[in-house]
């Protein structure tokens, strides 16, 4: 399955329902897991990708694309003419615009980008979570996480009481 | 083979659809169902606070017993307020009453609190099935609360944490010698052996250590900081020995020690940093040691076998006493020897009096090519003999390629009219740069780059500025041309200088050299 285009190696990557994806080399190793695979040199043909559908697949794709290092003949030319912080400043807004997605999509991106093991994404899915731990009261973290306030009024009560200095 | 595929595609596609019209039955974000890497991960991005938060959500999060992976307790993590806020008005015992009153209901409150995250995770009273990666209490505590310590200690081995912190030296309100019976005396038989096989790394300070006879070290401790920790020579050197995987040590403020010879070889030792010990001398044998600091009074440091260490910083407290005649007997101004034969590159801040005795009973350094000198000047010197002593250096010295020197802020020595000749001494063959900083006329140091011109065979480069930027009184810290930038120099009478070092150094023989800032 692997082919060459252009000089640059491609590899095929299959998600559990079926569908393939082919992608340059360097792409698919923005994925430390797929990596591993190519160095041990268990990647001869197509790579089965377990537990990811190919909606998640091809959207962990378009960012290991946007994300691979810009290296060889035109990498060189776009490093040219493209100063890094601006760069890494359209990098910014373009991630913020892929996170734009609901809550189930962003879930299954975190359990993509763990099993992986793509820091970047990983960390760009899991800090819309953190922020929102972070920032919010009880009551919006339980709906955020869809968690149900399954206690007793006094249950409640003593666990505030117990943990007081959380909640001030 | 491929209309099935595609069938599943539609099905997937379907329950995606779903979601994104969130309709509630379909699971959202189930955080705890996550993997437990990836949920670890996001917990140790969270504060402990957020985290104890989330614990509380519902019954069932209550009874994953989710933890922040990291349990650091400081004053901050409760937002504990520990300024005392004296009442002027009172008299001074009664002000004293009072901020003892403060500190025990802050103690308290503190006590309390890590309770409050710790109590649901105990399994038992002295197991739990939370793991963690760091335990630390950093708050001021004392032997009254050893029954808290001792519970804590019990539950930082439970948790399997691989970084352990007892620090108690926040707020520290009796120092010395007559302040033991205020630290908690460590149980550190508890991290002995199989239990705290899981410790690679440990801080303690403000307790008392002693250890019993049944100590067999800590099996996997790589990393071991010392803080103001009462403890016998005798028992450190036992502590460091039976470690045997210990690779970075960092001791401070301990008493009493008055030497550390440890004859066995330490032979997985890295870094060494020794720092207010009242270390008098110290002797080790740690054939992997590369990295060494020791910020002491007078000490006679051999590490003569450490074959590959590469870099030491030498640090005296003596520069900032005054040389009179009182003193001049007592204490000797400077370490007998500094045995480093295989150091690399040396930072050393000293005051002048010790530069001139530097070389008396010195090996050589026959290995080192990057030497950094911060100078202090706490009086400005009667003659330029030290000099000579840093020309004894860079004698003892004669591989060195590098030379940093930088006199401190505290420098009081106006231009004044008058002739500057080059010291004496032989030609130094591999000198290739030479940066001063701080540079005035303090008496000698024209004279010492008179010589390096015309003496250093080698010389490419020397660069003079006339700002200081070495804070020799009050910093630890070792200026270096790598912090340039970082630091504000110090511009006193920097114009007259300027003027002086283009006077001395700026002639057209040396312009293809010397760079005055």
């Amino acid at each position: 399955m692997a082919t060459r285009e252009a000089g640059k190696k491609m590899i095929m990557l299959k998600s559990p329902d079926g569908m393939e994806f082919e992608v340059e080399e360097a792409v698919a190793m923005e994925s430390q897991t797929i990596r591993k695979m190519i160095e041990d040199d268990c990647a001869d043909t197509a790579i089965l990708i377990p537990n990811i559908n190919s909606k998640i697949l091809s959207r962990v794709i378009e960012y290991c694309n946007k994300h691979v290092p810009t290296t060889g003949a035109t990498g060189a030319a776009a490093s040219d003419t493209v100063a890094p912080a601006a760069l890494a400043e359209d990098l910014k807004i373009w991630d913020a615009e892929f996170i734009k997605v609901n809550r189930a999509t962003r879930f299954n991106l975190i359990q993509a980008a763990s099993y992986l093991n793509i820091k970047g994404l990983l960390d760009l899915t899991s800090q819309t979570t953190i922020d929102t731990i972070s920032d919010n009261s009880l009551e919006e973290i339980r709906s955020f996480l869809s968690t149900k306030n399954d206690y007793l009024p006094e249950e409640e009560q003593t666990i505030r009481r117990e943990n007081q200095w959380a909640f001030q | 083979m491929e209309k099935q595929s595609s069938q599943e595609l539609s099905i997937e596609n379907k329950s995606a659809g779903f979601s994104r019209v969130e309709k509630p039955k379909v699971a959202e974000i189930q955080l705890q169902l996550l993997p437990y890497d990836v949920l670890r991960d996001i917990l140790s991005r969270l504060s402990i606070k957020d985290v104890v938060r989330m614990s509380t959500l519902s019954g069932e999060w209550r009874q994953q017993r989710i933890c922040h992976p990291d349990l650091v307790f400081t004053k901050d993590t409760f937002g504990i307020s520990t300024d005392p806020d004296p009442d002027f008005t009172k008299t001074i015992d009664a002000i004293i009453r009072d901020t003892d009153t403060k500190r025990a209901s802050w103690t308290a409150e503190f006590i309390v609190n890590v309770d409050s995250v710790l109590r649901p995770l105990w399994s038992t009273s002295t197991t739990t099935t939370t793991t963690l990666d760091k335990f630390a209490i950093e708050f001021g505590l004392r032997r009254k609360h050893k029954y808290h310590i001792d519970r804590w200690v019990n539950f930082s081995i439970a948790s399997r944490a691989k970084y352990i912190a007892f620090d108690f030296t926040f707020d520290i309100d009796c120092a010395g010698p007559g302040c033991d019976q205020y630290k908690d005396v460590f149980p550190l038989c508890k991290l002995s052996g199989p239990s705290g096989s899981c410790v690679t790394s440990l801080v303690l300070g403000y307790v008392w250590l002693k250890l019993p006879p049944s100590f067999c070290g800590i099996t996997n401790l790589r990393k071991l900081t010392l803080k103001t920790v009462s403890i016998s020579g005798g028992d450190l050197q036992r502590l460091l020995l039976s470690c045997a995987l210990l690779e970075h040590i960092d001791i401070e403020w301990c008493s009493p020690l008055s030497s550390l010879r440890i004859g066995q070889e330490l032979c997985r030792l890295q870094y060494l940093r020794v720092r207010r010990s009242e270390l008098e001398m110290l002797e080790l044998h740690a054939p992997n040691l590369t990295k060494f600091e020791f910020d002491e009074d007078l000490a006679q440091i051999v590490l003569s076998d450490c074959l590959r260490l590469s870099e030491a910083t030498f640090v005296s407290n003596m520069r900032t006493q005054e040389f009179n005649d009182y003193d001049f007997d007592d204490l000797a101004f400077t370490f007998t020897e500094l045995a480093l034969p295989h150091v690399q590159k040396l930072f050393l801040l000293l005051n002048l009096d010790q530069v001139l005795r530097f070389g008396e009973n010195q090996t050589s350094f026959i290995n080192l090519r990057h030497l950094n000198m911060n100078l202090e000047i706490g009086w400005d010197p009667y003659d330029d003999s030290w000099a000579i002593g840093f020309i004894h250096l860079l004698q003892l010295s004669p591989l060195l390629e590098e030379l940093e020197l930088h006199v401190g802020r505290d420098r009081f020595c106006p231009p004044t009219m008058r002739m500057v000749t080059a010291v004496q001494g032989p030609l130094h063959h591999h000198l290739k740069r030479v940066h001063m900083s701080g540079f005035c006329d303090v008496l000698g140091l024209a004279e010492l780059a008179l010589y390096i011109l015309g003496n250093a065979t080698a010389l490419e480069r020397m660069v003079v500025d006339p700002v200081a930027y070495a804070e020799t009184l009050h910093t630890d810290d070792i200026y270096s041309v790598s912090k340039a930038g970082s630091i504000e120099g110090d511009h006193y009478h920097v114009d007259q200088n300027r003027m002086f070092a283009e006077q001395i150094l700026g002639s057209e023989e040396f312009r293809h050299i010397v760079t005055i800032l």
